[in-house]
C-alpha cells in the first residue's frame, strides 16, 4: 500500500496558510501570540471541514466552535497547497455543556458573562471563543477601578479636535466600536472591577446595539453589524464590590465556570498547559507525571480542606486555582533548568508552591507547613512526598 | 458478539453484526404474536401504542405487570380511578422458608417481609393499553412474575453477600423492605450498561440514559407505530446482544422471561385465541427472550401476600423521591402527553412559563423576556446538540443560562427548586371505591369508627382534641393516637406532653391535633408490611427497634415509655426484662442517663397505669448507679458529645435534688468530684464543677478560684477559660447567681489579663455561656459589672463616652464573634 503524504502534528504554534501568522517554536518575535494566531491552523482546519451554518459574521459554525474548544478530532486540511492532518487540541477541560451554553448565548440576543473563582480559565475560554468565532480575540477592554466610559465607547484626538473640531477622523474608536463595526466579539475582562456608572454605559450597546456620538451631528449613531456581541468575565471573589445593575444583568446570560471537579482532569490540565508553556519558554525539561500528580494533589487537598483519604486539613485563605498550579509547575521547571539539577523534582515544587499559597495572610505558611508535617510526612514511603516534606521543613521554619 | 474473523475488517464485522441484529428484529416483527416494545412512563410510546391497539384491534393483550394482580385490572381501567396510582404487593415469609429471619429482618422472631409498588401515571403505556383495550372490548392480562417469585434468586445472592461480609454487617445493612419495587419492571439498567448503548451515548454525547432515550425516541416524530417498533426492536436487540449473558442471568431477567413465556402459552392454550390475535406489551429487551428455553419457570413461594391498587403521587414516581420509579420529571412528561393528546407541537413553552412562574413565587425577578430567551436558547442548544426539538436537558441548561445570575448552586438554588417543583408536580391519585383495602387500612378505619372519630376523617381539615385519660374512651383514643404516631402515620400530632404537665397535675390530659389527608393512607400502606393492624404494626416496629438497638438501655427504656403510652401491657412486660439486662450491660454514660430520664417518666405513669412501681424504682436506681459509675468515661469526650453529656448530668442532678436518698446523693457527689479532678477538658471541668456547686458539694468559690487560675496562666491556657465558663453555666445557673459578685470580679481579672489573641478566642465561648442565662440573670450580672465600674445608681443614665468609630468597631467585633459562634456551632444561624 502506498504511503499517504500526510502527517499529523500537534498544532500549538505551527504554520497556517497565512504567512503573516506563520509561527514556529523558535519564533520569539512576540512574547505571547493571541489564540487566533497561535491556533490558526486548527481554526483553518475546522473551517475547511465545517459543514454547519455559521451565523452572520462568524468564521465557524457553532458546532465547529465547540469542536475547537473541546478538541479531540484530527482533521485533513490543505494549507499553502499542502495536504496535512491537524489535531484539534483540547482547550477546555470540564463539562462541554458549559461551552455549548456559552456558544449559543453568543449566537443569541444576549451577551455572555463568564463567572467563577479566580484561575478557573474564564479569560482563557473567552479568548478562544473570540478567536474561533470572529477570528480576533484582541478587541478587549480590561475592567479596572479606573476604566472610564471613554474606554468603553470612544475618545477624541484632542489636538486635532482643537485644530479641526470634532469629526469622524478625529474620533478614536474603542475596541467596542471596532467590534461593532466588524460584527465581531468584544471581550470585557473583569467587568465587576469597573464602577457601576461605567458598567451601565454598556446597557444601550447591548440592548440597542448602538453607540450614540452626540458630538457628530451628521453621523451621530454607530450601529453594530450582525454578529457583534460581548463576552465579559467576572470574578466571584469580587462579588458585592461592583455588582452589575439589574438592567445590565438582564442583558447578560451568566455561565458559571466551576473549579475542576475531578483530580484526573486537573492533572491533565496542569500537564497539558505546563507543557505548552514550557515549550513557549524554551524549557528543555520534562516534568514527570508523578510530580504533576503530587502538585495537583496538594493543591486539591488544601483547597478542599480534606485529603483524598478523608483527613481534615486547614484551608489557606488564597484561591488555589488550577491556573496557580500551572504557574507552580512552570516555575519549578524554570528553577530546575536554570538553578537545579536539570530535572524537575518534588523539592522544586515545594520551593515554588510557597509563593503561590502564601500571599496575603502569613498564617497560610503555617497551614502549608502543617500539611507537609501531617500529610506529606505520612506519605513518606513515596520518595517524592518524602522529598516534598523535607524541603518544606527546611524552607518554612 | 461474534468473534472477529481474521480476514474481516472491523467495518465488515460491524456491518455483519448490524445485519444480524436487523434480521433478528425482523424475525420478531414477522411473528404472529404482535410484540409492542415499551418504556415504562413514556408518553410518546403510550401514544403510539394507543394508535397500534386501535388499528390492530387484538383479542388479547398481555401487559408487563404482576400476574397476581389480574383481578385488579378492572379497577385500573375504570375512569373513576385517577392516576397516579400503583399496584401494591407485599409478601411475608411467615414460615421462614428462605431461612432469612434474622438476616433480612432485625431478629429471628421477625419474619422477613418484602413490598413492591408498580406505579402508573396517565401516560404509562401499560395503563394506556388497559384503558384502550377496555374501550374496544379487548381482554388484558398481566403476565410478569410477581416480585416474590424472584426471591429465591435474591436469597442466594443475599446469603452469598452475607458470607462475604460477616454476620455483624448483615444485620445492620440488610433491609427487608424494598421500596424500589418497580425495579422489577426495569431492564433499562441492562440496556444502559450494554456496550452498544455505551458506544451510542459516547457518539451522541448523551450524558444520561434519560437524555439518550429522549433524543432517540421520546421526542422523535415517527411516521407510524410500525416505524417505531422496527427501530425500538433493533435498538433493544443490539443492546441485548452486547450485554453480558451472565449479567442478564444474575439480574433475574431469564427467570422472569421463562415465567412470561409459560404464562402466555398457557393462556392462549386455555382461551383458544389465535396467535395473530395476541398483542404483547413489554420492555423491548424481553421481545428477544429465548423461545426454546428448556428451563422451567420459577415457582411461587408460599407466605402471606396482599395485592391491591393504592393512590400514588407524582412525587413518588419522580426519581428525586428516591423510590426508584424511574421517571425524572413526571409533570414535564405529563405536559408532553397532553401535547401529544391535544396535537400541540411541544410542551416547551408551557413548561418554561410554569418554571418561571414558580421561581417568581419564590422571589426570583424573572420576566416574560426571560421566558422568550429561555425558549430561544433551548431551541438553539438542541440544534447544536443535533436534536430536532429541545428535550428536558436543553430546557434545564437554557433555564440556568438565561435566568441564573451566578453559581447554579448558590444564586441558582431557588431556580433549581422551582425546576424540581415543576418537574415533579404535586398530583396525588385516587382509587375508585370498591378496591380491596389492605388489612391495616381497614383496621385504621374500623378503629376510627369504634372510637367514634368519624368526623376526623370526613374531610381534609385540621381538628383539635383534648383527651382526659381518666375517661375510658379518651384513654383508648390516646392509645390509638400514640400507636399511629409511633408508626409515623401523619394523622395526629400531640400538642403538649404529659411529661411537662405532670407537676401541675395534668398527666391525665393530652391535647392532639389531627388532619386526615391522602398521605395517611399512603403511609398506612407502607406500614402494612409491619402487620395487619395498627396494634400489630406498632408492636412489630417496637420489636424491630429493640432488635436494632440491642443493649442500648436508653433506647429500650424509651420503648418502655412508648409501650406504656400505647397501652401495650404484654409488650411492656417483655421489654422490662430486656431493659433490666440492657441497664446491667450498657457501659455508655449518655445511654444510661437517657434510661434514667425515661424511667423517671415511666415512674410517673406507674402511679396511674397499674405498672409495678417497685420494679421501675429498682431499675431507676440501678440505671442511676451505673450512670454514676460510667461518669469517669466522659472525662475525655469529644466536643460533639458535650450536649448529650450536659443533658445526662442535669438529669442525674435532678434525681438527686428532687429525691431524698442520701446514698444516691453521696454516690453522685463522689463521682462528680472524681471526674472533675480527672478531666483536662475545660468545658467538662466547668460542667462538673458547676454541677458540684449546684448540688452544694462544692462552694461557689471553687469556680472563681478556677477562673482566677486561668487568669494567672499562660496566654495559650488562658484562651481556654471561655470553654470552662461555658461548661459551668451550661449546668449551673441559679447557684452561680448566688455568688455573682465574685464571679464578675474573677471574669474581670481574666479579661484584663488576656491579650488580644487569647481574648478573641475566649470571647465567643463567653458570649455563648451568657446566652444560656435567663434574661433577668444576665441583667443582674450586667448591673454588677456596672457597679464594679463605678455605677452608683442604676437609674442614672451616663452618656456613652466612645466615638462613633469605636461604636462601629464594637458592632463589627460583635458581628464577627457571632459569625465565629455560628461556624463553631455554638449558636444556631
Amino acid at each position: 500500500m502506498a504511503k499517504k503524504k500526510t502527517r499529523t502534528r500537534r498544532a500549538t504554534s505551527s504554520a497556517t496558510q497565512l504567512p503573516k501568522n506563520k509561527s514556529t517554536n523558535s519564533d520569539h518575535t512576540v512574547l505571547r501570540k493571541p489564540a487566533e494566531v497561535q491556533f490558526a491552523d486548527q481554526i483553518e482546519a475546522l473551517r475547511q471541514n465545517d459543514t454547519g451554518i455559521a451565523p452572520a459574521s462568524w468564521i465557524l459554525s457553532p458546532r465547529a466552535v465547540l469542536d475547537y474548544l473541546i478538541g479531540g478530532k484530527v482533521l485533513s486540511v490543505t494549507i499553502d497547497g499542502t495536504k496535512t492532518k491537524i489535531e484539534i487540541t483540547k482547550k477546555f477541560f470540564g463539562d462541554e455543556r458549559i461551552i455549548e451554553r456559552a456558544i449559543v448565548t453568543l449566537a443569541s440576543e444576549r451577551a455572555l458573562l463568564l463567572v467563577g473563582e479566580p484561575g478557573t480559565g474564564k479569560s482563557w475560554v473567552s479568548e478562544h471563543l473570540a478567536a474561533a468565532i470572529s477570528g480576533n480575540s484582541t478587541l478587549t477592554v480590561q475592567g479596572t477601578a479606573g476604566t472610564t466610559e471613554e474606554n468603553i465607547k470612544y475618545s477624541w484626538n484632542i489636538a486635532r479636535v482643537i485644530a479641526d473640531g470634532p469629526c469622524p477622523d478625529n474620533l478614536i474608536p474603542s475596541p467596542t466600536m471596532v467590534a461593532m463595526r466588524q460584527g465581531g466579539l468584544l471581550r470585557f475582562e473583569e467587568i465587576t472591577r469597573c464602577v457601576p456608572d461605567v458598567q451601565d454605559s454598556l446597557v444601550s450597546i447591548l440592548s440597542d446595539k448602538v453607540i450614540v456620538i452626540p458630538e457628530l451631528p451628521d453621523a451621530n449613531t454607530m450601529w453594530a453589524k450582525p454578529g457583534f456581541n460581548v463576552i465579559a468575565t467576572a470574578n466571584t471573589r469580587d462579588q458585592g464590590v461592583n455588582d452589575l445593575s439589574a438592567a445590565l444583568k438582564r442583558r447578560f446570560n451568566y455561565v458559571h465556570i466551576p473549579i475542576v471537579a475531578d483530580q484526573n482532569t486537573e492533572i491533565e490540565i496542569v500537564e497539558q498547559r505546563t507543557a505548552e508553556l514550557m515549550q513557549h519558554y524554551d524549557v528543555q525539561l520534562q516534568i514527570p507525571r508523578p510530580i504533576i500528580e503530587l502538585l495537583a494533589t496538594a493543591f486539591r487537598e488544601l483547597r478542599q480542606g480534606k485529603t483524598n483519604d478523608g483527613i481534615k486539613v486547614k484551608q489557606p485563605s488564597t484561591t488555589l486555582s488550577t491556573a496557580e498550579a500551572i504557574g507552580v509547575a512552570l516555575d519549578a521547571a524554570l528553577y530546575a533548568q536554570y538553578f537545579g539539577a536539570g530535572k524537575v523534582s518534588a523539592a522544586d515544587v515545594a520551593r515554588n508552591i510557597l509563593g503561590s499559597i502564601v500571599k496575603e495572610d502569613p498564617a497560610d505558611a503555617k497551614i502549608l507547613k502543617e500539611y507537609a508535617m501531617l500529610i506529606a510526612k505520612r506519605r513518606g514511603k513515596d520518595k517524592r512526598w518524602n522529598e516534598f516534606h523535607n524541603t518544606m521543613s527546611q524552607i518554612i521554619p | 458478539m461474534a468473534k472477529a474473523s481474521p480476514t474481516k475488517t472491523p467495518r465488515d464485522q460491524v456491518a455483519e453484526e448490524v445485519a444480524s441484529i436487523a434480521e433478528r428484529a425482523q424475525a420478531i416483527l414477522d411473528e404472529p404474536w404482535y410484540w409492542f416494545p415499551v418504556r415504562h412512563h413514556s408518553a410518546a410510546v403510550a401514544k403510539l401504542l394507543e394508535t397500534a391497539i386501535r388499528t390492530r384491534r387484538p383479542r388479547r393483550i398481555f401487559v408487563e405487570g404482576p400476574s397476581d394482580a389480574n383481578h385488579l385490572i378492572p379497577f385500573l381501567a375504570s375512569r373513576q380511578t385517577r392516576p397516579p396510582v400503583a399496584i401494591y404487593s407485599c409478601f411475608s415469609d411467615d414460615d421462614n422458608s428462605f431461612q432469612l429471619a434474622g438476616i433480612a429482618s432485625p431478629s429471628e422472631d421477625i419474619p422477613p417481609r418484602w413490598a413492591c409498588w408498580y406505579p402508573f401515571i396517565d401516560y404509562s403505556p401499560e395503563l394506556v393499553a388497559i384503558r384502550t383495550a377496555q374501550e374496544i372490548g379487548t381482554d388484558v392480562r398481566f403476565f410478569d412474575l410477581p416480585h416474590y417469585g424472584r426471591l429465591d434468586r435474591e436469597v442466594q445472592q443475599l446469603l452469598h453477600e452475607s458470607d462475604e461480609r460477616g454476620e455483624e454487617d448483615d444485620k445492620s445493612d440488610s433491609n427487608a423492605i424494598d421500596e424500589s419495587g418497580s425495579r422489577n419492571w426495569h431492564t433499562e439498567k441492562l440496556i444502559a450498561e450494554s456496550d452498544f448503548y455505551q458506544s451510542l451515548a459516547a457518539a451522541g454525547g448523551y450524558k444520561s440514559w434519560d437524555e439518550g432515550w429522549d433524543t432517540l425516541f421520546e421526542f422523535r416524530a415517527f411516521a407510524d407505530p410500525e416505524e417505531y417498533r422496527r427501530e425500538m426492536l433493533a435498538f433493544c436487540g443490539a443492546a441485548r446482544l452486547s450485554c453480558a449473558a451472565q449479567r442478564i442471568a444474575e439480574d433475574g431477567t431469564l427467570d422472569r422471561e421463562r415465567f412470561m413465556l409459560n404464562f402466555i402459552r398457557q393462556e392462549i392454550a386455555e382461551s383458544g385465541i389465535r396467535d395473530d390475535e395476541v398483542m404483547i406489551v413489554c420492555g423491548g429487551f424481553h421481545a428477544f427472550l429465548n423461545r426454546d428455553d428448556p428451563e422451567p419457570p420459577p415457582t411461587i413461594p408460599s407466605g402471606t401476600r396482599y395485592t391491591t391498587v393504592v393512590p400514588y403521587s407524582t412525587f413518588r414516581i419522580a426519581d428525586l423521591s428516591g423510590y426508584g420509579a424511574g421517571n425524572r420529571a413526571p409533570q414535564f412528561y405529563q405536559l408532553h402527553w397532553e401535547s401529544l393528546s391535544g396535537n400541540e407541537p411541544h410542551p416547551r413553552n408551557r413548561y418554561v412559563v410554569s418554571v418561571l412562574q414558580e421561581a417568581r413565587n419564590m422571589g426570583e425577578p424573572l420576566s416574560a423576556a426571560d421566558a422568550i430567551s429561555v425558549a430561544q436558547h433551548a431551541r438553539m442548544l438542541a440544534a447544536l446538540r443535533g436534536r430536532d426539538v429541545p428535550i428536558l436537558d436543553d430546557l434545564h441548561d437554557a433555564l440556568f443560562t438565561c435566568c441564573c445570575k451566578g453559581d447554579p448552586h448558590e444564586q441558582g438554588a431557588r431556580l433549581g427548586r422551582a425546576i424540581d417543583a415543576v418537574n415533579i408536580g404535586n398530583r396525588v391519585g385516587k382509587v375508585m371505591s370498591g378496591v380491596p383495602r389492605l388489612p391495616i387500612v381497614d383496621d385504621f378505619y374500623n378503629q376510627i369508627e369504634r372510637l367514634e372519630l368519624g368526623r376526623l376523617v370526613a374531610r381534609e381539615k385540621r381538628e383539635r382534641l383534648e383527651l382526659d385519660k381518666r375517661q375510658i374512651a379518651d384513654f383508648q383514643t390516646a392509645a390509638f393516637f400514640h400507636r399511629l404516631r409511633f408508626i409515623e402515620i401523619p394523622f395526629c400530632q400531640m400538642e403538649a406532653t404529659p411529661q411537662s404537665d405532670f407537676d401541675t397535675g395534668l398527666i391525665f390530659r393530652e391535647r392532639w391535633q389531627t388532619k386526615w389527608s391522602p398521605d395517611v393512607e399512603a403511609k398506612l400502606i407502607e406500614k402494612n408490611l409491619l402487620g395487619d393492624s395498627i396494634d400489630a404494626a406498632a408492636v412489630n416496629q417496637m420489636r424491630e427497634i429493640i432488635a436494632e438497638n440491642h443493649g442500648q438501655s436508653g433506647v429500650i427504656c424509651g420503648i418502655l415509655v412508648d409501650g406504656t403510652k400505647m397501652d401495650l401491657p404484654h409488650l411492656v412486660d417483655q421489654v422490662v426484662e430486656l431493659a433490666v439486662n440492657a441497664i446491667d450491660e450498657d457501659p455508655r454514660f449518655e445511654s444510661l442517663c437517657r434510661a434514667v430520664a425515661e424511667l423517671s417518666v415511666l415512674d410517673r405513669y406507674a402511679v396511674h397505669q397499674a405498672i409495678k412501681r417497685e420494679q421501675i424504682a429498682r431499675m431507676l436506681n440501678r440505671a442511676f448507679t451505673r450512670a454514676c459509675f460510667a461518669m469517669i468515661d466522659i472525662i475525655a469526650a469529644p466536643d460533639d458529645h458535650f450536649p448529650h453529656i450536659v443533658n445526662g448530668l442535669t438529669t442525674l442532678a435532678e434525681i438527686v435534688v428532687k429525691g431524698d436518698d442520701p446514698v444516691q446523693r453521696q454516690l453522685f457527689a463522689h463521682y462528680v468530684a472524681s471526674a472533675s479532678r480527672e478531666t483536662t477538658v475545660p468545658f467538662l471541668k466547668g460542667a462538673l464543677l458547676g454541677l458540684a456547686v449546684e448540688i452544694q458539694i462544692e462552694p461557689q468559690q471553687t469556680i472563681t478560684d478556677e477562673i482566677l487560675a486561668y487568669a494567672r496562666s499562660s496566654q495559650d491556657k488562658m484562651a481556654l477559660a471561655g470553654d470552662f465558663v461555658h461548661g459551668v453555666i451550661s449546668v449551673s445557673r441559679v447557684s452561680i447567681m448566688g455568688g455573682s459578685s465574685s464571679l464578675v470580679d474573677a471574669l474581670d481579672v481574666l479579661v484584663r489579663a488576656a491579650e488580644w489573641d487569647a481574648f478573641i478566642v475566649m470571647l465567643p465561648r463567653l458570649r455563648a455561656a451568657m446566652e444560656l442565662l435567663h434574661a433577668h440573670h444576665r441583667d443582674s450580672l450586667a448591673t454588677r459589672v456596672a457597679e464594679l465600674y463605678g455605677l452608683a445608681e442604676a437609674r442614672t443614665l451616663q452618656k456613652l463616652s466612645i466615638s462613633v468609630g469605636e461604636a462601629a468597631d464594637i458592632v463589627r467585633i460583635d458581628r464577627e464573634v457571632a459569625e465565629i459562634m455560628q461556624r463553631w456551632s455554638i449558636i444556631d444561624e
